[in-house]
């Protein structure tokens, strides 16, 4: 008894000395940023899209709205789908892609969109093989962070039973409350971010001598399979149409990977009779000129990305 | 006899490890004596099998963990 | 799985707390499920593998006892030897060929093998075979009787703390431990709570640190110039200690919690002040294990040879050394650079002492302790190197003493980083033994255990290396 009565003391003095010493860590500045950064690089910095974007969310839905469709997904969604190209044609969506957003962080998403205050009519989720890989780590920093909804900060720590997450929320609550830097040149609206640049002349020059890799040791995390399944769940529940779309690929990217994802994903979409649109070669989409990196599109690259991708959608 | 035996074990641990105030006894271990290493183990023992003209398999080394055990395998030796 | 993870101590807790009610005669039992339990996570043909070896073990054990004749008992050795040896030489061979198979489906794209390395590299089977073959040994030898209980015997071989990295136990301190197992005293308790939490401050905030600085340069040898390879050297000398340290302080607090006590792996290595005194206090289980096993019967089967009896026992101790830790030639070569080197002591012995006489003790005791230090870290290039190719492009970078390289590196870590963890490794050194002594203490206050645990903690959750789930010997 005495041994339990030691091993709470000293639980409950652990628990007060962490405060305080994380405390004074983070709001003591070493080099313009908290101490904590001097050792971990897994802390996400205050300000960005996420941030932006979640207020723009927030004071869209103090009334009701209904959105034709919120986008979800990593940085290619963020930075792939222009929201005033659809309301030129009449639809008006939301981007909230978020920086490397993993699938299991999707899901919690897309469970506070559909119950808030906003509604939508179509959930698209831009589905990549990276945002399957059962890390969640810099997706989770970024949101916790950064998220303007309450509740999702403790629900993402509370899924990944890691103990950076009790750091992350420390680092979010504890400190860093003052002034958030929100200058942003390439936050467009609706949570769009667009990027006019072309390929780096160094990317250019990979470019000419690249051969893809076959092989690579991606596979689809088993977490992030049943993420991707419990978000068709809850989509359904709503009556919610899901659509998962495959943003146009440079040549940079792997098709084997590529390959894996589809295969775990399509029997999925299958039992819930949802379709998916592959627009991964979008005709006359070309690496040098479409994209400003390996991964993603620039603002030329969208716009044509957008039109095929409305043809799809009015077919 | 037995302390014969005694006499003689301690001088040829006095004359391995080259001093005089050694004095072992059956309890005494390796760890006791500074210097009790595994290759002075073997001089100790290829020097009790000069000592007493008699021979130490390593079966018998094996289990061996104590001077007393030494001087026990060395009179049941002489005594055969 | 690993001991930091959430559900290993869910599963430990749910251990202690089934102990504590049963009768501590059958608590084996509740330990044995919970071992057989473990190991089957890392799935069944291992731990089919782990029942054969303990069955095989057990038998040869009764054998051994009921046999009188002395030829055949060394028959009956040597057999339980070979079934052993080839058993495990099939399965860490496999491996190698296993790494073939991979390359190829690589380049075929096919992607399969994951079945493959579950079924052929059994977790812990190097040290498993290791504690069971000491068992026979012992019994062969008559150190002790054999053990009549195929429940305490089987828990022997498979005890959870002990089967991933060791400590390799000794049937003569373990085994009748398990007969009768003490329900744990209050004291104890709060003891291995601390080595517990003292074996994951290691591993977390110097070990995993240590690895993000050396992980990436062993990754890109070239190239990187000897300033910086000297730095990362160092770095690894303190990573794979304080790892396997980590690892096993862990492991013995864990076998502690539930009433077993294991033996020590470690006594200040890096205090050594050379390499023979290095081995006596470097992983102990295994360097006492072949000291025993290997090296003493060697010496005294050719002791009519007087120092070949010593260099041959030397030269095969220390070539099972390196072989025990994989196929690799690596390994081969780090076992034999160690036997030149204890024999090159042994043979220099003399003259040594006449250096000593001539210089101040304590001087004398601090360059000996530098020189093993350095020795030991380049040996170790040897044990961390993938292959051969990589150890002589080491070998070629440590002639480039291009002051820029550091420069650059240093402006690439960061300074105040680097500086950083120095500093770690400066107080691990000085107050690592300080600490250790400290918390073995009897009657050491409630207060300042807390205080120990806490600080620990604290330390761990505020600057460890958080989320990595590997310990370095697990590939063993």
């Amino acid at each position: 008894m005495r041994t339990l009565g030691w091993l709470i003391s000293t639980l409950l003095l652990t628990v007060f000395g962490y405060l305080v010493i994380y405390g004074l860590c983070c709001s003591i500045n070493y080099n313009g940023r908290p101490l904590v950064y001097l050792w971990s690089d897994y802390y996400s910095s205050n300000g960005g899209p996420t941030h932006l974007k979640s207020q723009e969310w927030n004071s869209h839905c103090e009334k009701y709205k209904q959105w034709d469709a919120v986008i979800l997904g990593a940085s290619r969604a963020e930075r792939s789908y222009d929201p005033q190209f659809f309301a030129n044609h009449g639809m008006e969506i939301f981007n909230f892609g978020t920086s490397a957003q993993s699938i299991q962080n999707s899901r919690i998403l897309v469970d506070h969109i559909l119950t808030g205050s906003c509604s939508t009519r179509e959930i698209w989720l831009d589905v990549y093989p990276a945002s399957f890989k059962d890390d969640a780590l810099e997706s989770s920093a970024d949101l916790i962070q950064n998220i303007g909804f309450v509740e999702v900060p403790f629900e993402i720590a509370q899924e990944n039973k890691d103990f950076r997450m009790i750091n992350l929320l420390l680092k979010r609550y504890f400190c860093e409350n003052g002034e958030v830097p929100l200058a942003n040149a390439s936050y467009k609206r609706n949570g769009y971010v667009s990027v006019d640049q072309t390929l780096s002349i160094e990317l250019k020059n990979k470019l000419k001598n690249f051969h893809p890799y076959v092989s690579s040791d991606f596979q689809v995390g088993e977490k992030s399979l049943k993420a991707f399944e419990s978000i068709l769940k809850i989509c359904a529940a709503h009556h919610v149409k899901f659509r998962a779309i495959v943003s146009p690929v440079s040549a940079f990217g792997s098709q084997l990977e590529m390959n894996r994802m589809l295969d775990s994903i399509l029997p999925v979409m299958e039992k819930y009779n949802s379709t998916l649109i592959n627009l991964s070669n979008t005709q006359g989409i070309e690496t040098s000129l479409h994209f400003y990196d390996e991964k993603h599109l620039n603002t030329n690259g969208v716009k044509l990305f957008n039109q095929s991708l409305l043809k799809c959608l009015t077919k | 006899m037995s302390h014969n035996i005694e006499e003689r074990v301690n001088g040829v641990f006095r004359r391995i490890f080259k001093n005089d105030s050694i004095q072992v006894n059956r309890t005494t271990t390796a760890q006791d004596i500074k210097g009790w290493d595994s290759i002075t183990h073997l001089h100790i023992i290829s020097g009790m099998e000069e000592e007493f003209s008699v021979e130490i398999t390593g079966f018998e080394v094996m289990n061996m963990e104590n001077v007393g055990d030494l001087l026990d395998l060395l009179s049941d030796k002489l005594a055969e | 799985m690993v001991f930091q993870s959430w559900n290993f101590i869910l599963f430990l807790l749910v251990v202690v707390v089934a102990t504590r009610w049963t009768l501590p005669q059958w608590r084996w039992l509740i330990l044995l499920i919970a071992s057989y339990f473990f190991y089957s996570l890392t799935g069944w043909i291992p731990l089919l593998l782990l029942i054969f070896s303990t069955l095989l073990t057990f038998q040869i054990g009764k054998w051994l006892g009921n046999e009188k004749d002395q030829k055949k008992r060394y028959r009956i050795l040597v057999l339980s030897v070979f079934i052993q040896i080839f058993q495990l030489a099939v399965f860490k061979y496999m491996g190698f060929f296993e790494s073939i198979f991979q390359l190829f489906s690589s380049w075929t794209g096919h992607h399969q093998h994951d079945a493959w390395t579950k079924l052929i590299l059994p977790l812990g089977i190097s040290f498993y075979t290791f504690q069971s073959m000491g068992y026979v040994f012992d019994v062969y030898y008559k150190i002790r009787k054999p053990e009549l209980h195929l429940g305490h015997y089987s828990l022997y071989v498979s005890f959870f703390p002990q089967i991933q990295s060791g400590p390799i136990g000794r049937s003569k301190k373990i085994l009748p431990q398990l007969s009768s197992i003490p329900t744990l005293s209050d004291d104890k308790l709060r003891y291995f709570t601390m080595l517990f939490v003292w074996g994951l401050m290691k591993k977390l905030v110097i070990a995993d640190r240590l690895g993000n600085y050396v992980d990436p340069i062993y990754a890109h040898p070239q190239g990187q110039g000897a300033w910086v390879w000297s730095l990362t050297l160092v770095m690894y000398t303190f990573q794979l200690y304080t790892d396997f340290s980590a690892y096993s302080d862990m492991a013995r607090a864990i076998a502690g919690f539930v009433g077993v006590e294991i033996p020590e792996n470690f006594m200040y290595p890096y205090k050594a002040n050379n390499i023979t005194d290095f081995w006596r206090r470097w992983h102990l289980s295994l360097s006492g294990w072949l000291r025993d096993y290997i090296y003493t019967p060697v010496m005294f089967a050719f002791k009519k040879y007087k120092e070949g009896a010593i260099v041959l026992a030397i030269v095969i101790t220390f070539l099972i050394c390196g072989i025990w830790h994989g196929p690799k030639m690596t390994f081969v070569i780090f076992g034999l650079v160690q036997a030149i080197l204890l024999l090159f002591e042994y043979f220099t012995k003399s003259i040594r002492e006449k250096i000593q006489s001539k210089i101040s003790e304590n001087i004398y005791q601090r360059i000996s302790i530098a020189l093993t230090f350095l020795v030991i870290s380049i040996c170790f290039i040897l044990f961390r190197a993938e292959d051969m190719k990589m150890v002589s492009s080491i070998g070629t970078e440590i002639l480039n003493w291009d002051g820029m390289l550091l420069k650059q590196y240093v402006a690439e870590k960061n300074l105040s980083k680097l500086l950083g963890i120095a500093t770690l490794i400066l107080l691990f050194v000085v107050f690592e033994e300080k600490m250790e002594q400290t918390m073995k203490q009897d009657g050491l206050s409630r207060w300042i255990q807390m205080l120990i645990v806490s600080t620990l903690l604290i330390l761990i959750g505020v600057t460890g290396v958080l989320g990595k789930e590997e310990f370095i010997y697990f590939q063993f």
